[in-house]
């Protein structure tokens, strides 16, 4: 074989040549990274939202909370069924919920910011376990109290005792909140009665969350309720509710994909077009190799080394610059909730934006090192 | 000349190539033999066919008619990739402008042929050392041909060629790209190689002071051999029976142009 050296020693020959190919990787494995990032972020919140013992409740035919209206004795209906998880008094764990999203202006931007808005009940604490206070203290009904999630609290810079006018209302925050990172995390949670009367929700809720007696009955309750005509709600495991709200994500992953694809046709082209260069300027070498007796193929293999070391290159720099992503906090939505995700950039995504760029290389570095594999040393010599 | 059988052999080739619908014909009926351990030069004008002969023995082209046999193995027989291989074990090439590769060390440059061989890498490493050191650069293992004169690139080019411990060494215009002094001592070492090894040097040459230099002559015109002199230097003959060799250059240059066929046949 025609020593490694041989390939990459020549990149660092004609380095600025190399480093402009190279760049074109960059660009495309740092874009991708951020995208994928984003994504995987997304996903994440998706997972880790969902409870596998608890069950969300909307009315038949809405995919989403912000248009679902379960009427109350609809509700109590429902808190009738078999396999919902008491308490110690024997009241269901059942949490009837007002989802709203309110467009707030804040005067510290001049302009208006979406917020979640969820009432709840005190149980609401024991079926979504996952909530806990982390500082202040718990909202009092009729007070006019709100307490945060701490995604939101970090991505608006909310303090305890700051007010919010929402509606008509001047809201006081209590206290901050965290979910486990998930989706409640970017919402404002009060005292349901008082958002729905200001809203003039009373006789009705946007979902209902209930919690089973274990994931199984979890299942097996929301197929019940779902197909219970008399009821007319659909039913599913809040793990399957975020999953299908996440889904939305799936569908803009090929999308990166197809985009990546697009930008890396230009740095395809630019590593094509760099090697073939390099190859017309060592067409002696190239001659020299094959007369001592070194095969066409080993031509090929060392020129398209040269190559995906230049893609290596690039990747390399891709992945450093798309690493700074990496725990950044942004908002997006997830169907009507606004949730607080973090970019995740793990070594899978790193190794997977490698091998990419690495894909491009050869792509790139196949025609000309096929080229080069062609010459004839007498030919070469004559050049 | 002994009777064992020739080295080389160049069996009535000839070589022509078609230059849109004309034919030229580059080698006519050529007939060589070359004795195992010689040491023979080929000098010529310009386009007189010297490098496209030496390409055929070196296994570089194939005659359009005839055979070529070096050390036994008729390789105007064997395919290109069989070709290749042969070329590897026996024949070694030194070039005008050295050809090394230039982002490899000496050391490396002279090691490349052996990569072709199954060798361990400590045997690699004895020869090319070995090498080096018989080309007087043993101390310039690890510079690169950039920081090395012409001469010494020309002994790493030669160190090179003789490193698989070639039957045929083929040498195309070796001193071409260098300095009087610097010829000479490149003609030295081939010589003392050529010796010391028992080499069969086949070198192509336009420069009657390198020609003067080989033990025997041959002389190429028009795609025909046509003088074969033993000893050039030390013989009457009409380019070297004068010692002043610029002066032969001068007569042979008059000789060309007052009767540019004079085919005394190979």
């Amino acid at each position: 074989m025609i020593p490694v050296a041989y390939s990459y020693r020549s990149l660092f020959v004609r380095w600025k040549t190399t480093f402009m190919t190279a760049t074109g990787f960059t660009l495309v494995v740092a874009a991708l990274i951020v995208m994928l990032a984003f994504i995987k972020g997304i996903q994440e919140v998706c997972e880790t939202s969902g409870d596998p013992e608890n069950i969300i409740v909307l009315n038949e035919g809405q995919p989403d909370e912000v248009l679902s209206q379960i009427p109350r004795s609809t509700a109590s209906q429902i808190e009738t069924a078999r396999g919902i998880m008491r308490d110690s008094q024997g009241r269901p764990l059942s949490s009837r919920e007002f989802f709203m999203v309110a467009s707030v202006y804040d005067y510290r931007i001049a302009d208006y910011v979406m917020y979640p808005l969820r009432g709840v009940h005190p149980v609401a604490f024991d079926v979504h376990s996952a909530v806990n206070l982390v500082s202040g203290r718990m909202f009092r009904p009729s007070q006019s109290e709100i307490i945060v999630g701490t995604g939101l609290m970090r991505s608006q810079k909310m303090s305890i005792g700051q007010t919010i006018n929402i509606g008509r209302k001047s809201w006081k925050v209590v206290g901050f909140f965290e979910a486990k990172g998930s989706a409640f995390e970017s919402e404002i949670w009060c005292d349901l009665d008082e958002l729905a009367s200001q809203f003039k929700r009373e006789g009705s809720y946007s979902s209902m969350v209930l919690r089973a007696i274990s994931p199984e009955a979890a299942k097996e309750l929301a197929e019940r309720l779902s197909d219970d005509k008399a009821i007319s709600v659909d039913a599913m495991t809040e793990v399957a509710y975020y999953a299908k709200q996440g889904e939305s994500a799936q569908s803009l992953q090929a999308a990166v994909w197809v985009i990546a694809w697009f930008m890396g046709i230009g740095a395809i082209f630019g590593v094509m077009n760099t090697m073939f260069a390099a190859i017309s300027q060592r067409l002696k070498d190239i001659a020299v190799l094959r007369l001592m007796g070194f095969m066409p193929w080993e031509i090929l293999i060392s020129f398209l080394l040269e190559a995906i070391f230049v893609s290596l290159i690039g990747g390399a720099m891709g992945s450093a610059i798309g690493y700074m992503i990496n725990g950044f906090t942004q908002s997006a939505s997830i169907g009507s909730h606004d949730v607080q995700f973090t970019f995740r950039v793990d070594s899978t995504l790193l190794l997977l934006a490698l091998a990419f760029s690495m894909f491009m290389g050869i792509i790139g570095g196949i025609v000309p090192a096929l080229s080069a594999m062609r010459i004839r040393p007498l030919e070469a010599f004559r050049a | 000349m002994s009777n064992a059988p020739p080295i080389v052999l160049v069996d009535r080739c000839t070589k022509h190539y078609f230059r849109g619908s004309e034919r030229v014909e580059v080698l006519k009926s050529v007939h060589l033999e070359i004795a195992r351990g010689d040491f023979v030069g080929l000098i010529g004008p310009s386009g007189s066919g010297k490098t496209t002969l030496l390409n055929l023995i070196a296994g570089l082209d194939q005659p359009t008619t005839g055979r070529v046999v070096v050390n036994g193995v008729e390789i105007s027989a064997l395919t290109e990739s069989q070709l290749a291989l042969w070329r590897t074990n026996a024949v070694g090439f030194v070039f005008q402008f050295f050809n090394l590769i230039p982002v490899l060390t000496a050391y490396e440059n002279v090691e490349l042929p052996l990569l072709l061989l199954n060798m361990s890498r400590r045997r690699r490493r004895e020869q090319v050392m070995n090498i080096l050191e018989l080309v007087g650069l043993g101390h310039r293992l690890d510079h690169r041909p950039g920081q090395l004169s012409g001469g010494e690139q020309q002994r790493v080019g030669i160190a090179r060629a003789l490193v698989t411990d070639p039957a045929l060494v083929v040498a195309d215009e070796p001193t071409g790209d260098l300095d009087s002094r610097k010829s000479q001592e490149i003609l030295d070492l081939l010589q003392e190689l050529q010796v010391r090894l028992q080499k069969t040097i086949l070198l192509v040459t336009h420069d009657l002071a390198v020609a003067a230099r080989v033990r025997r002559l041959l002389r190429i015109q028009d795609g025909q051999l046509i003088d074969d002199t033993e000893n050039p230097e030390s013989t009457s003959h009409p380019l070297f029976g004068s010692r002043n060799v610029s002066s032969a250059a001068r007569r042979l240059e008059e000789q060309e142009r007052v009767k540019p066929s004079n085919a005394a046949g190979a």
